[in-house]
């Protein structure tokens, strides 16, 4: 099996050599019936309510753009100009909210009107139509993939720099004093992100000389006994690098479902909530808070 | 149909879904805050053991009541491996990838009703009920 480029959409059907012969005839007709059949199709989309996220300018625009690479495709047997415009056309409607079976579908209508105008044209020599039909389907059917593959593809794309983006978001570390980090998780732990997060978390004791590290857990919805398992792995091997864990935000739901199942939480220093878990770590580092009589003290 | 809700079982982010879904569920019958932390956790330890062992599976949670009294009741089924030794997995500490193994016992002791059932290369069943407690 050759090896293919991840980009290349495979080839499912061959035409005969002498049926690619009647191709430059089929370009010819499609080029003469340009704004006719360009003006059928933009009918059928519009009548089909699709691409109703796009206005009537960038339908028409984008027809013309499709019919053009349609043609080029039969023409010149590649769908590489095809493939890049079909990328950037997706890469700018995915954000407008075009879905899939709209873009699928508008391919496929275009099919349809061209398919017409040849049984239409053809239709006296039943044997001849055949014969254009069998070089034409193979391509039609090579253009409808190739645009519905790079549409799913941006799509996948568009989704997975998403997740990066969130996955940057997702685990900040945070240094409020000297020696003493904050790191709040939000979200949902799950396996990828406990691991992203015990590396960040490790990653900030060292880089900061962190002494004592408090984890807040107020923005984790739900913790069963998998994330249980991540956190008090976590908490082990920041041990490890010298650093002492406070362990706050554990809501009282979380904490009687956690005692219920069996997960043994008392390794763990835990301080209910977040002001409370810095207080303790000042207070492990000697540091004492003593309040001046300054700012709102003007009560009398 | 309004009692019921069923989710398909593959990956984790189906764990995070069948969590949700039960819970948004439950809380229809006026289970409590805490009460909905349980079930939701007692969803996502046995959906986290299907991901885990049978590769996919299904979660069904539907509301049910007799008697006057509100309950839910979860039923977790998968064609995996199966267990063939269920009495040491119900055991606290017993895991088969490396967790915490309290997923099943943690869960029974979690729901007010539950039952398993298991066989080799047939697959497995976990039935549990929750019932509402009226203050």
């Amino acid at each position: 099996m050759e090896t293919r480029s991840p980009d290349e959409v495979p080839v499912v059907q061959e035409a005969r050599e002498e049926d690619l012969e009647l191709l430059p005839e089929l370009v010819t007709h499609l080029r003469e019936g340009r704004t006719e059949l360009r003006e059928q199709w933009a009918n059928r989309i519009t009548n089909a309510h699709l691409l109703s996220a796009m206005t009537e300018e960038e339908i028409f625009s984008m027809a013309t753009s499709v019919y053009d690479s349609y043609v080029e495709v039969l023409e010149t047997g590649s769908v590489e100009a095809l493939q890049a415009y079909a990328r950037d056309l997706s890469e700018r409607i995915i954000p407008r909210g075009v879905e899939t079976y709209e873009v699928v579908g508008i391919v496929l209508l275009l099919r349809d009107v061209l398919a017409r105008s040849l049984f239409e044209k053809y239709q006296k020599d039943f044997e001849l139509l055949n014969r254009v039909l069998d070089a034409y389907e193979p391509a039609a059917n090579r253009i409808a993939n190739t645009v519905a593959v790079s549409f799913v593809r941006e799509r996948e794309r568009i989704i997975r720099q998403q997740q990066d983006a969130i996955r940057e978001l997702s685990t900040p570390v945070l240094q409020v004093r000297e020696r003493i980090l904050i790191l709040p998780i939000i979200g949902v732990l799950d396996e990828q992100r406990a691991n992203q997060f015990t590396e960040q978390l490790l990653a900030g004791i060292r880089n900061n000389r962190a002494k004592v590290v408090v984890i807040d857990i107020t923005g984790v919805p739900d913790v069963d006994s998998e994330v249980a398992n991540h956190l008090v792995q976590a908490v082990d091997a920041s041990r490890l690098m010298g650093a002492s864990v406070i362990l706050t935000g554990l809501s009282p739901e979380i904490a009687q479902t956690l005692v219920t199942i069996g997960v043994d939480l008392g390794k763990m220093n835990t301080v209910g909530d977040l002001q409370g878990g810095v207080e303790e770590a000042e207070r492990l580092l000697g540091f004492k808070v003593t309040r001046s009589d300054a700012v709102g003290n003007h009560q009398r | 149909m309004a009692g019921e809700v069923r989710i398909p079982i593959q990956t984790d982010a189906d764990v995070v879904t069948a969590r949700k879904q039960g819970r948004e569920l439950a809380a229809r019958a006026g289970f409590s805050a805490t009460e909905l932390t349980i079930i939701a956790t007692a969803i996502s330890e046995i959906a986290r053991n299907i991901v885990m062992f049978a590769n996919r599976g299904e979660i069904l949670v539907s509301l049910v009541g007799d008697d006057g009294r509100q309950g839910v009741t979860v039923v977790a089924r998968d064609s995996g491996p199966g267990i063939p030794n269920l009495e040491q997995a119900l055991q606290d500490g017993y895991s088969g990838y490396g967790g915490m193994g309290l997923g099943l016992p943690g869960s029974r002791r979690l729901m007010d009703e539950f039952e398993i059932s298991s066989e080799v290369d047939k697959g497995t069943t976990v039935t549990m009920t929750k019932w509402r407690r009226d203050a």
